[in-house]
């Protein structure tokens, strides 16, 4: 009996311990810096697009009207600051602003604040908006959501050059923060629900285990981007491309954890996505989805590429650079 | 949330990572039902079966529904599932009192809208009008059960109130003095028909209208 009970509380430390691991391990701020400018520009572009038919679309004879999508989301918890008003003026006042609050988030402009403010008004527009919205809107939510947790202007960000300049050039390297961590890993759990999901759910369809869903997907007029019809006279490739699909996506969020494995899950996803994105009219949601993937590359892989990046088109663009770079540069080291 | 390694908190028994035990403890609950919040939308879907949902699904979906409903967490991350189907359109017929010839217009249209999103914006109001079509009589098999008529009612009047803003929309935009909307199926075209019979994606033969008084009824 003895036994059992020093196993069980063996079993419960480690349990305990690994739970902290996982959640209170501080972590260096590259990869939820890098998803804020992308994810930020991503929300900024919605959200201009908006712009574009402003009124038909929040206006007060708008395609779903005030008191209509209020009606909509009845009995609900929903909310929208923009259930308060249709005014022309006012309408165009706030979008400006949230605009501004965009870019900010994106450029790293008092980021805690601006990630704050961003997450509000992109969901309080996704609530306004219920009737137009598809996947692009639910991975902005998720995105801004969790950037307002960590630190996301801790680097590669106008607050960190605003800092670095009252330091007077000399300022230490961000701090890992545990919080960075908590939003990181949020936002890789998040995306293992939305695949795990999505691939049940197909797994209860006929055609993605016939083999001609990817078929009826790239056939569709509405849909296509690129003309892929030439793939009708490849009915084995069809038929592997809807496999290999839900296998990648109801395996994801068990094969994406294994350093071995992830790599695969990784490209594979850029490969769906990237799919998605060209050649079945769905840039914005495809390039969202590789973006939030981005939460399983490590803080240093980011530091790396961005290094080596920003190194290769500073050689590029100044004079004293180019001179300088007659030796041979050396690359950061990878992760 | 945001205090670094380098600032521990006051609290008792800081750990290695500088947050207090109860610090950790607090953030662990958050997690657990952010965590549940995400995961029951999808699950609630996906076991929800014609009879009814699970009562597991169900009361979970209940409890966390307003801190679902305030994050917009409410997905069911059916991206194509489970299986792709036809596109759904909408033709709108406006007329004027002016005496200007009759407009036929049709919802998406990727000439007038672009961007590609903006496109895409009009698809899903067209698309999720259809998705929410509900008919004008509840079905008979449902006209003794005080649950389903009033779930019928309630869509009925969604589906109403969506179909007449769409048509204040379309009157105040063009200056029509009447709007007359048709939900279009566009289906899909299998294999066979563009190998051996050559039928582009645009045939007019792929095209039909719905009717407005029965689900998948098309209209000759």
């Amino acid at each position: 009996m003895n036994s059992i009970v020093q196993a069980t509380k063996h079993w419960y430390a480690d349990l305990i311990a690994g739970w902290n691991r996982f959640w209170f391990t501080a972590a260096e701020p590259q990869t939820l810096a890098l998803i804020r400018i992308l994810g930020g520009a991503m929300i900024l572009y919605t959200h201009v697009v908006w712009s574009l038919n402003l009124m038909a679309f929040l206006g007060p004879e708008s395609w779903i009207p005030r008191a209509a999508s209020i009606e909509l989301h009845e009995g609900t918890y929903a909310w929208s600051h923009l259930w308060l008003f249709d005014a022309p003026a006012v309408l165009w006042t706030q979008h400006i602003v949230a605009l501004v609050i965009f870019a900010m988030l994106t450029i790293g402009l008092f980021s805690r604040t601006s990630s704050v403010l961003a997450c509000l008004l992109t969901i309080s527009y996704c609530h306004r908006l219920e009737g137009a919205l598809f996947g692009l809107d639910q991975v902005n939510a998720m995105l801004a959501l969790y950037l307002m947790i960590g630190p996301c202007g801790a680097c590669y960000s106008v607050d960190r050059w605003l800092a670095k300049r009252r330091a007077g050039g000399q300022l230490a390297d961000p701090a890992p923060a545990v919080s960075t961590n908590v939003a990181i890993r949020l936002m890789q759990l998040h995306l293992c629900v939305i695949y795990l999901f999505g691939g049940i759910r197909k797994m209860r369809g006929n055609m993605w285990w016939d083999g001609s869903a990817v078929w009826y997907a790239i056939s569709n007029l509405e849909y296509q981007s690129l003309d892929m019809l030439w793939l009708v006279h490849y009915p084995w490739l069809i038929a592997l491309l809807s496999h290999i699909t839900v296998a990648w996506e109801a395996s994801y969020c068990f094969l994406v954890w294994p350093k071995q494995t992830r790599p695969i899950v990784l490209c594979l996803a850029v490969c769906v996505h990237g799919g998605i994105a060209l050649f079945l009219g769905m840039m914005t949601f495809g390039t969202a989805m590789i973006i939030a993937n981005l939460s399983f590359v490590s803080p240093r892989t980011v530091d790396a590429i961005v290094k080596r990046l920003t190194y290769s088109n500073s050689r590029a663009a100044t004079p004293t650079a180019k001179s300088q770079s007659g030796r041979r540069s050396r690359p950061q080291p990878a992760d | 949330m945001a205090e670094r390694i380098t600032q521990p908190s006051s609290n008792a028994k800081p750990s290695p990572c500088g947050w207090s035990r109860m610090g950790r403890t607090v953030v662990s609950v958050w997690l657990i039902i952010h965590l549940t919040a995400v995961l029951v939308p999808p699950f609630s879907l996906q076991s929800t079966s014609p009879i009814s949902p699970s009562p597991v699904a169900d009361s979970l979906m209940r409890a966390l529904r307003p801190y679902i409903d305030l994050l917009f967490l409410n997905h069911g991350y059916a991206f194509f599932a489970p299986d792709p189907g036809p596109s759904h359109l909408l033709r709108a017929k406006m007329e004027f009192d002016d005496g200007r010839q009759p407009l036929v217009l049709m919802f998406p249209d990727l000439k007038r809208e672009q961007p590609r999103l903006l496109y895409h914006r009009h698809f899903m109001l067209s698309e999720q009008l259809h998705s929410q079509f509900v008919p004008p009589e509840p079905p008979e098999a449902i006209a003794r059960q005080p649950a389903a008529l009033e779930s019928w009612q309630h869509g009925r009047l969604m589906y109403d109130l969506k179909w007449k803003s769409f048509e204040n929309h379309l009157r105040s935009t063009y200056g029509a003095s009447q709007v007359t909307l048709t939900r279009i199926e566009h289906r899909m075209i299998d294999v066979y028909e563009v190998e051996e019979l050559h039928r582009r994606l645009d045939d007019r033969e792929t095209y039909f209208n719905l009717s407005e008084n029965a689900p998948g009824e098309e209209l000759p």
